[in-house]
């Protein structure tokens, strides 16, 4: 898993690196990212779910890989 | 991100050959309806996007690039229609070209082509946004709170946003669902093992007395806890239970009691009525061919959604952009809507019925293996059989779609055959004739099956508990992400209301400098109000003028271009956009766009002289940077004002002895002359109300001033003792004179055969002569060298200068004191 940076701004926006666009819609979600990291216990749904959503398109299988850990099956 | 240096248009739309040079700047296109501005628009988006928005999207029906780009005189070799727009790229410091053909509008060409420039470009065609007309401005003004809310949303690239959330909601839901059913089988798992226990309440003391009870039968020793890991038949020694007695008697007992109570609750006039109840509402639905089919397409739409690639539908693998592919499907989602609702509630009212149909699934499963396990074997193949069908009636259940599949599952989830209630009975008076166990084999039958079904409930915990935890997880990311987002989207909006509310105020600061506006966002909404004069805030439709609401729209879009793409809004495209807004408010948006976005390259279009002027007089246009289209043909294209266009066409039109036509070519084009002459030399004319002004009015007044201000240099330069200057200036006076004594307009008063009225009555040679003449006096308005008109500076107040554009020309006109 690689690291990624990813810092929030004063001014409400957040900048996103990796494989993020920077579009406004990827600096809210890089917001959502870094509250989830803030919450005890979702610190490793947090990162995978970072690079669910901005390495490749998010699905719902690929989401729920990086919430659970688990395959659909 | 861009900036626009050139553009070259080949065959494309109404354009047959035109190009640009906007050289980075500012630039304004001008022009009377129909002759070819929004051509020049259609074809930035064109090169930059692919496509051309006013052929797609609704209304548009049959319309399409491949068929309708090219122009219509090559609709069949798309492969000559084609733009080369030129850029730089401030972030790059790199200037780059995309040429993109009709025939091929997916594959660009680069130059020069390294990946750097072709990510830049990629991003650009990512945000058609940077090009707004008036059609779609007023779209964020007058929509609805809810279409606004998406229209401004689509603008900021929000779409990823909602596609997210509708993806945790989906799992959040899923996992719901999973919970509920894992509590299903969990509690069915309780109700077997309690019935194996002889007990009628699941608690640990009462297992572990009841079993410690055989234990001791079997002068084991008692547990003294009963742990998650604790085995109730510990120390039994493995296959010592009554070889002649598969089936433990007391548990089979309870078991074939059991399902007995289940049989009678299926068939009973409650759950028979609740049956009924849902098989009604599903027939009404079947009968609602439409919802029907709705209810049937839902599904496969969501799943074409989620197997999008955004770049071809993955059924049939035509090509989509992906925003227009997922609004597509959307719409045909919303139709649905009450389809959806409908289903919702049908699964809400089948729920209780799968369960209990699920719990005597597995019931009769357990009951139908002690069949074969009896001292006399019964044939239990049709309680099997019953058990497999009952399988299929949960599935088919909970699928829901087909509804007639649903329907025929429902119609016989109650019915149990005689086959089945014989089997029940045979395998009931089995058991019975099994020798009554001795007290131990009974404690030692009773500890093997509660231990089993023990087992059985501690597996089915583990995954309820699971299925709990993961359910509260994404429920809690699911709640998180709606917050954080709501939070963020809030403070967006609140950032782009301040911006908007300023920029408007610029516009109008002189009436509404206190206004102020509202963006409120609210469960998917977007609530937009606006300040009217102190009174209150009302939508900008309620009391504002079209004029008003127009300013608004240029506003908010571009304070939502500002939030969007911040430091990279380098480049709009403005096409018509202030149709309704009035002379005096046009010049202030002009010194707005000109003051608020120093850094944004503005291309402009307009039918609207006057603001054209603005544009130029405030600086936001450059001198040269604008194309002034007088004409437009299909043959031709657009056809700009500049001289050399309009002399070779006054020749060719001569050449073929239309006198009248190229009379009037000469007295329009000298109109348009004169007009800008004036406005560069600032010569007084006669006011006119409707701004029609004549030739006769006006260009015999550009004359006089320019002669003025030759002469008024000429003493200057005489008083500073700048004999060069004199020089120059003499030459430039002699050519005027001798220009306006060719025209012979000193004459037009006093001899009407020489006015420009009499013009189309001339003879072929004798208009030559005229046009001749005239040639020359506009070429004595201009500088030899940059052939810019000659203009006066400042712009208000006294004239101290008149210049070129190039410098070469600067006659000082202030004397010395």
């Amino acid at each position: 898993m690689d690291d990624k940076t990813v810092t929030a701004g004063g001014d409400g926006k957040s900048s996103v690196d990796g494989h993020s666009t920077g579009s406004v819609a990827h600096q809210i979600i890089g917001q959502f990212l870094i509250a989830l990291e803030g919450q005890n216990g979702y610190e490793k749904a947090a990162k995978n779910l970072r690079n669910a959503i901005f390495g490749a398109k998010p699905t719902e299988a690929s989401l729920r890989f990086a919430m659970f850990e688990e395959d659909e099956l | 991100m861009i900036r626009a240096l050139s553009i070259s248009i080949r065959e494309f739309r109404g354009v047959r050959d035109l190009n640009l040079d906007f050289a980075g700047k500012n630039f304004a296109i001008c022009g009377p309806n129909g002759t070819g501005k929004s051509g020049i628009v259609d074809a930035l988006e064109f090169a930059l996007t692919g496509v051309i928005s006013r052929l797609a999207g609704a209304g548009t029906g049959s319309l399409s690039v491949k068929e309708h780009g090219p122009h219509v005189d090559s609709r069949n070799k798309p492969e000559n229609a084609y733009v080369s727009l030129r850029v730089h790229i401030p972030s790059l410091k790199k200037d780059a070209t995309i040429t993109r053909t009709v025939k091929d509008a997916k594959n660009p060409k680069f130059s020069p082509d390294d990946p750097e420039i072709r990510a830049v470009f990629s991003k650009v065609s990512l945000h058609p946004e940077f090009a707004l007309s008036r059609r779609e401005l007023i779209r964020y003004v007058l929509s609805e709170p809810g279409k606004r809310a998406k229209e401004v949303q689509e603008l900021l690239r929000l779409e990823e946003v909602e596609t997210l959330r509708a993806l945790f909601q989906k799992i959040a839901n899923a996992n719901d669902r999973d919970v509920k059913q894992a509590k299903v089988t969990r509690e069915e798992a309780s109700s077997s093992l309690l019935r194996a226990l002889g007990l009628t309440k699941l608690s640990a003391s009462e297992i572990l007395a009841a079993a410690n009870e055989k234990r001791a039968i079997l002068f084991l020793p008692a547990l003294p806890a009963l742990e998650a890991n604790t085995s109730i038949k510990d120390g039994i020694v493995s296959g010592s239970a009554a070889k002649s007695v598969k089936v433990p008697k007391q548990q089979a007992k309870a078991d074939i009691d059991a399902i007995k109570i289940k049989l009678a609750a299926v068939q009973s006039a409650e759950f028979l009525s609740a049956i009924a109840k849902v098989s009604a509402a599903l027939d009404d639905l079947s009968k609602d061919e439409k919802l029907l089919k709705s209810a049937s397409k839902e599904a496969f739409l969501r799943t074409a959604i989620s197997l999008f690639d955004d770049d071809a539908c993955p059924v049939c693998d035509t090509p989509w952009k992906p925003e227009e592919f997922k609004n597509h499907l959307a719409q045909k989602l919303k139709d649905y809507s009450a389809a959806t609702a409908q289903r919702k509630e049908l699964e809400r009212q089948l729920l209780p019925i799968v369960n209990e149909l699920e719990s005597m699934r597995v019931a009769a499963g357990s009951v139908a293996k002690y069949g074969s396990q009896l001292p006399t074997p019964v044939d239990c193949a049709d309680l099997t059989t019953y058990v497999a069908q009952l399988g299929g009636v949960v599935s088919r259940l909970r699928a829901f779609i087909p509804l007639n599949e649903t329907s025929d599952a429902l119609a016989g989830a109650s019915k149990v055959s005689e086959e089945v209630l014989k089997a029940l009975a045979l395998l009931e008076a089995g058991v019975a004739a099994l020798p009554e166990p001795t007290q131990q084999d009974a404690a030692r039958d009773f500890l093997s099956v509660g231990q089993e079904r023990l087992e059985g409930y501690r597996r089915e915990s583990l995954k309820h508990k699971a299925a709990d935890k993961a359910a509260q997880d994404a429920r809690f990311i699911f709640d998180l992400y709606n917050k954080v987002t709501t939070e963020a989207l809030e403070a967006i909006y609140r950032n782009v209301e301040e911006q908007f509310s300023k920029l408007y105020r610029m516009v109008n600061y002189d009436d509404e400098d206190a206004f102020r506006a509202e963006l409120k966002p609210s469960m998917g909404k977007l609530g937009f109000d606006v300040d009217f004069y102190g009174r209150g805030f009302f939508p900008p439709g309620a009391y504002h003028s079209e004029g008003h609401q127009d300013s608004m729209g240029l506003c908010l879009y571009l304070a939502l271009m500002s939030h969007l793409a911040g430091d990279a809004f380098t480049f709009a495209v403005l096409d018509d956009v202030l149709m309704s807004v009035d002379s005096g408010h046009r010049r202030e948006v002009s010194k707005m766009l000109l003051e608020e976005f120093p850094n944004t390259q503005f291309l402009l279009t307009t039918h609207d002289e006057v603001w054209l002027r603005h544009m130029k007089s405030v600086g936001l246009i450059e001198p040269k940077r604008f194309a002034h289209f007088r004409t437009w043909s299909v043959d031709l294209g657009p056809t700009e004002w500049d001289g050399r266009d309009v002399w070779d066409e006054i020749k060719d039109l001569l050449g073929k002895n239309d006198v009248r036509a190229a009379a009037a070519l000469l007295r329009h084009y000298l109109e348009h002359f004169s007009k800008e002459a004036c406005q560069s030399l600032r010569a007084q004319v006669e006011f006119r109300g409707d701004a029609q002004f004549s030739l006769g009015g006006l260009l015999p007044n550009a004359i006089s001033k320019l002669k003025k201000s030759l002469k008024a240099g000429k003493d200057a330069a005489v008083s500073w003792k700048q004999n060069d200057k004199i020089d120059a200036i003499t030459t430039q006076e002699n050519l005027l004179n001798a220009a306006v004594s060719a025209t012979k307009i000193d004459q037009w008063q006093i001899n009407a055969a020489v006015h420009y009225n009499e013009w189309a009555n001339l003879h072929k040679n004798d208009f030559a002569s005229i046009v001749d003449a005239y040639k020359a006096l506009v070429v004595a308005f201009a500088c030899g060298k940059c052939s810019s008109v000659l203009f006066s500076t400042p712009e208000v107040g006294e004239a101290e200068a008149l210049r070129c554009s190039c410098g070469d020309i600067n006659v000082n006109l202030r004397r010395k004191s």
